[in-house]
């Protein structure tokens, strides 16, 4: 804890501030006990003062960042076929107008080029009309054939294609929200905080945590302690997130680490300081945190622990030593079991049962996510990638294991994937796309072309209204994309 | 055989340039052009003039960042070249207008909520360098050592003129907060 009154000394300054930023949005501004902090009260109106601000320089990077990147595939062109002109100016005019650019800029462009945007809005009513006609007789037309789309089948949408789906609740899905900066080394774990308003984000060894609602800068938070976190899981109960170093930290808005021990390996007698965090998992009442380690002298191990209380596991899942490296961990909506992958096998186990065998067990060929359906009447489906296609298992109903398979969507999935979370949809990845489908019906619903590497995240919004989409390529500069469900 | 005279950065390194430095650079631009259209035009000649100069890929961290901050301030100044005859308001004038630059400036937003009428308006009584350190932590996300690059003064100062800032703004909070104690 700080001294009040020593919050803002010369010293920390920055230091506090940036810590601060982590409580943006995540718990109510009057504290608990009744006496607002005048630090944070302070803070908070600051940030919501220069928040509009904030956003259009933000904004002004980003166009600028767009613009560099036109001049450069102009000027590469130029370079490759000098005798093609190069309409760069039209083509970032019309890109400006798609990001919501200022008027004084738009008044700017008018005055610099009348004849041309005059051309461009007839253009685009033009077109906005007619498709929307399109759109219309579309509409009328699946209205008279309810069974033009059976469910199971399996016709792909083109990329941004929607197929309308009766009680599908988001309307107008792939619309940009947000794109985070850039990052070198690519995103392999995302996650929305609990009120949907922040994603999370491990790279670069460090952590990112910026608002879905701007194109701001993130907040950078380096771990003072631990090896480098690859994995990050947002609480889905409270505003507490779980960073991925050894030991485990959960750190609160305040940006403080909780006073709790969570290390990794702790089943091993030995322990081990060089063991990394592979995988992360809350359960869904935010009691409990599932946490996968790998070292290569040891093996693999998951450990769970009540989130309170830390130091000796509550749970080991037997067997592990030696297996390989696990990627992903999910919990059952119940709390009571947990699964996980490991390259070669999908396995569940019941935590309340110490010594006992996987209720249930698949073969893989690769790595994938693992994701247990977050609710609905389905509490026992269990998502994965096997053998080049998405497929959804119920894996236990009631108290009785069944594992029988549900449902398979062919394609190229990478495994990624993300319930919605009602559990009605699911997300996977699939090259620079991805695709939405019904889970049940394995009606293929949408999918999102907007990424330009391939996409190794995913993370569906705890309202459902979004998806987080993020990249990973090699020598590239790869970026989260928040969209529209 | 065409001979590529433009030796251009690699997209992975510009891509950690842009998201080092053009928040900084777009910063000091900013400050001293009249519109963002403006500053968005210099910061892209900026980066251009960077991917455009043949040595610049194998000049040390340092030196890029030395060399971006040159271009940026020639440009400003050409700006101001070019821009003389324009009537303009200068920075040191605006001590009452800091924030009218666009419609986004924080009044507006304040406007729309009472509760922070008094946080402005003690805003609007600092001396405008508290108010543009304000501005650039704030709005331009910047800490205090590229404040301080921004403004051209020390590191320490930043760090000492920003807390001051604070602490004085904070005693708002504070009296608010005993007034409400003594009314229960």
């Amino acid at each position: 804890m700080y001294d009040k009154e020593d919050f803002f000394s010369p010293e920390q300054v920055d230091e506090q501030l940036d810590l601060s930023l982590l409580q943006r949005n995540s718990v109510p501004r009057g504290s608990q006990s009744g006496v607002a902090d005048p630090n944070r009260l302070l803070v908070d109106d600051l940030r919501f003062l220069y928040s509009a601000e904030g956003a259009e320089n933000a904004r002004s990077l980003q166009r600028v960042w767009e613009r560099i990147g036109e001049q450069r595939v102009g000027k590469q062109a130029a370079i490759s076929s000098p005798t093609t002109p190069v309409e760069q100016p039209s083509l970032r005019l019309l890109k400006a107008d798609r990001q919501a650019t200022p008027a004084s800029v738009r008044q700017r462009k008018r005055r610099s080029a009348p004849n041309n945007v005059l051309a461009a809005l007839a253009a685009m009513l033009f077109l906005v009309i007619t498709v929307g006609s399109l759109f219309a007789i579309v509409h009328v037309m699946r209205q008279s054939q309810p069974n033009s789309n059976p469910a199971g089948s399996t016709a792909t949408p083109q990329i941004g294609q929607w197929t309308p789906v009766a009680g599908y609740p988001y309307p107008t899905p792939g619309k940009t929200i947000s794109i985070s900066p850039a990052s070198t080394d690519g995103f392999s774990c995302l996650t929305f905080s609990l009120d949907g308003k922040q994603v999370a984000a491990s790279t670069q060894g460090k952590v990112w945590i910026w608002d879905t609602n701007s194109n701001a800068q993130p907040y950078v938070y380096n771990p003072k302690t631990g090896s480098d976190p690859a994995v990050v899981a947002w609480s889905p109960a409270a505003p507490l997130l779980a960073i991925g170093t050894n030991p485990v930290q959960i750190i609160d808005p305040s940006g403080n680490v909780l006073p709790y021990h969570y290390p990794v390996l702790a089943g091993d007698s030995a322990g081990s300081s060089a063991a990394r965090v592979t995988a992360l998992a809350w359960s869904l009442d935010g009691t409990k945190l599932a946490v996968a380690g790998y070292d290569s002298a040891i093996g693999a191990e998951v450990n769970v622990w009540d989130v309170n209380k830390g130091g000796n596991p509550l749970y080991t899942v037997p067997g592990q030593q030696t297996g390989d490296v696990i990627t992903s961990l999910s919990w059952s909506s119940d709390g009571r079991y947990v699964a996980f992958a490991n390259g070669q096998s999908v396995q569940a186990w019941d935590t309340h049962t110490p010594d006992g065998t996987p209720i249930f067990q698949h073969p893989l060929t690769g790595a994938t996510d693992v994701a247990w359906t977050p609710s609905g009447s389905n509490a026992g489906y269990l998502a994965f990638v096997s053998n080049g296609s998405t497929q959804v298992w119920n894996v236990w109903e009631g108290v009785q294991p069944v594992g029988t398979l549900v449902s398979s969507y062919p394609g190229t999935p990478n495994g990624a994937l993300s319930w919605s979370p009602k559990g009605y949809y699911l997300a996977t990845a699939s090259g620079h796309n991805v695709v939405i489908y019904n889970a049940t019906t394995g009606v293929h619903l949408y999918t999102y072309g907007g990424n330009t590497h391939d996409v190794h995240a995913l993370a569906w919004s705890p309202d459902g209204g979004s998806i987080a989409s993020g990249e990973r390529a090699s020598a590239a500069a790869n970026h989260v994309r928040v969209w529209s469900a | 055989m065409q001979h590529n005279s433009c030796k251009m950065l690699d997209e992975l390194s510009l891509a950690g340039l842009y998201q080092r430095f053009a928040p900084v650079l777009f910063a000091h631009i900013y400050r001293h052009t009249s519109s963002r259209e403006d500053a968005e035009d210099l910061l892209l000649e900026v980066f251009m003039a960077a991917l455009e100069f043949e040595g610049f890929a194998g000049l040390g961290a340092p030196e890029q960042e030395s060399w971006l901050w040159s271009v940026a301030r020639n440009k400003t100044i050409d700006y101001y070249r070019r821009h003389a005859r324009r009537p303009k308001l200068e920075l040191d004038l605006v001590v009452d207008s800091l924030y009218e630059r666009d419609e986004y400036a924080p009044e507006h937003v304040t406007l729309r909520r009472e509760e922070y009428a008094h946080l402005r308006a003690n805003i609007a009584q600092l001396p405008e360098i508290q108010q543009e350190v304000l501005r650039l932590r704030f709005a331009n996300d910047l800490h205090c050592s590229e404040i301080a690059t921004v403004l051209q003064k020390s590191e320490g100062a930043i760090r000492m003129l920003l807390s001051r800032t604070l602490k004085l703004l904070r005693t708002i909070y504070t009296q608010e907060e005993r007034g409400k104690n003594d009314v229960r």
